[in-house]
């Protein structure tokens, strides 16, 4: 005799189990669907995010650009060459005040990103703490929703900024040597030093509010409602 | 390590908060018992100090002074890290306005205690939420649930663990009275097959179905009253025979 089924089979998450995976709920679905109720800030900073690192991918390549335009330099350079050193120190300062820029700009995001999460969502992370999550695996939780935001920022811009190097490229070439444009250059360490400055970045802008998590009271917060 | 102590044992606890430039004492030397399987009600004007108890117990707050023991284990003394294990492992706790995380499902909002565990009880979810009635809400996320709903979800959840103490801070505060005898016959269930309830409460209903009245006010007890003692010896026998399944240590 066949049993009529159960409301967990009618579940759709039974379903899931039902197509061969095992019906499960981790933090890392609790992430997720965090990410997609607050999708427009999630968008919005994880943009914000890429179009720094664009510009950091963008103005590196120049860099990069330089260090290929002058390799084959030797000798007195004639006036023209000089005129163009000038445009490239003037360029390389560029670059570096992009860098810093980004570097500080991305924090601030994630910083933002942060603390508006936080503030926002206190009483639900200190019902979390009421029911028994350590405040390290709630800080994991809202790190590794922040590193989302952050990692997904820095693919896009990342990819982004690759894609245009070779089309950008050689228009600036013949600027540059017109004494108006710069030249670009893909180079491969550009992926994992964007990367890493986004580290920084979100290392940086995570520490206040993680500070402020673990400095929060949850029984403060599930008083004053 | 039993201390030859009841299942719950306050002593001598003081606590006080500063508001402003003022401190409240919200508990003022308070001492009380509460034996294993009872069902108490603490009733008392608002600021009588029945949630800062309640809180005390499931080692959410810590005692300015005195001691808090629960099966032997003096919570008050643990660190947050302890504590925040005690909480999972012991307690369940259900809140007035429910606490529900806006933007999961009722059945995984039931998960959420359990969520960083290996092999979360996914099953047991689904029976506590059939058991509450939910059986055809469990994909539905807080917003579109009714009052009455959230707080069958939010019982659920306290349950996922199977807790020894089930700790409910005015857990009829907002819903109907309909609804709050439904809720109120489901504790009694709860208590009947072995939990430890403690209830913070205003309501008559609630204080009518328990089977002891605790009365507070300014931080003290100022009457506590067994309606059930024969109960507890029932629950003994239980116990005896290996009925009851209890969790003291993480």
């Amino acid at each position: 005799m066949s049993r009529p089924p159960s409301a967990a089979e009618t579940s759709s998450l039974k379903v899931r189990r039902g197509k061969g995976r095992k019906a499960r709920f981790s933090p890392v679905d609790y992430i997720l669907k965090d990410l997609w109720r607050n999708r427009s800030r999630s968008i919005m900073s994880m943009s914000s995010v890429a179009a720094l690192s664009f510009l950091f991918v963008l103005f590196s390549s120049m860099d990069a650009g330089f260090a290929d335009f002058f390799s084959g330099d030797t000798g007195v350079p004639s006036d023209e060459q000089k005129e163009l050193y000038k445009v490239k120190g003037v360029m390389e300062n560029w670059v570096y005040l992009i860098t810093a820029l980004s570097l500080i700009l991305m924090a601030l995001v994630v910083s933002n990103t942060g603390i508006i999460t936080v503030v926002e969502r206190r009483f639900e992370l200190a019902t979390l703490r009421a029911l028994g999550i350590s405040m390290p695996r709630v800080i994991f939780m809202v790190s590794a929703s922040l590193a989302m935001i952050l990692y997904g920022g820095v693919l896009m811009g990342t990819v982004l900024g690759l894609l245009c190097i070779p089309l950008l490229d050689r228009v600036s070439l013949t600027l540059f040597t017109q004494g108006i444009g710069f030249p670009l250059s893909f180079d491969p360490t550009l992926i994992w030093r964007s990367f890493l400055v986004g580290t920084l970045a979100g290392a940086i802008g995570a520490s206040l509010p993680l500070i402020f998590i673990a400095r929060s009271s949850p029984l403060e917060v599930l008083r004053d409602g | 390590m039993d201390n030859g102590t009841s299942f719950i044992s306050v002593r001598s606890v003081v606590k006080e908060y500063r508001v402003g430039d003022s401190t409240v004492r919200a508990l003022d030397g308070m001492d009380m018992e509460i034996d294993e399987g009872d069902m108490v009600a603490l009733m008392g004007p608002s600021g009588a100090g029945k949630t800062t108890l309640l809180n005390m117990i499931g080692g959410l707050d810590s005692p300015d002074r005195g001691s808090v023991i629960v099966k032997g284990m003096e919570i008050s003394s643990l660190n947050e890290g302890q504590r925040a294990l005690f909480r999972k492992n012991n307690v369940g706790f259900i809140f007035q306005f429910f606490n529900l995380i806006p933007s999961l499902t009722a059945l995984e909002n039931v998960l959420v205690p359990v969520m960083f565990d290996r092999d979360p009880p996914f099953d047991r979810a689904v029976e506590l939420l059939e058991r509450v009635g939910l059986s055809g809400r469990m994909d539905h996320v807080p917003g579109r649930l009714s009052g009455g709903e959230r707080q069958r979800v939010a019982i659920a959840r306290a349950l996922i663990n199977d807790p020894m103490i089930v700790l409910a801070d005015e857990p009829t505060g907002n819903i109907d009275s309909v609804t709050a005898r439904e809720i109120v016959s489901l504790f009694r269930e709860l208590n009947d097959e072995g939990k430890t309830m403690i209830m913070a409460t205003h309501d008559r209903l609630v204080s009518a179905r328990a089977r002891s009245v605790i009365k507070m006010r300014d931080g003290h007890v100022v009457r506590g009253k067994a309606k059930s003692r024969e109960r507890i010896v029932h629950l003994a026998d239980r116990k005896a025979s290996g009925g009851i399944r209890r969790k003291v240590e993480g």
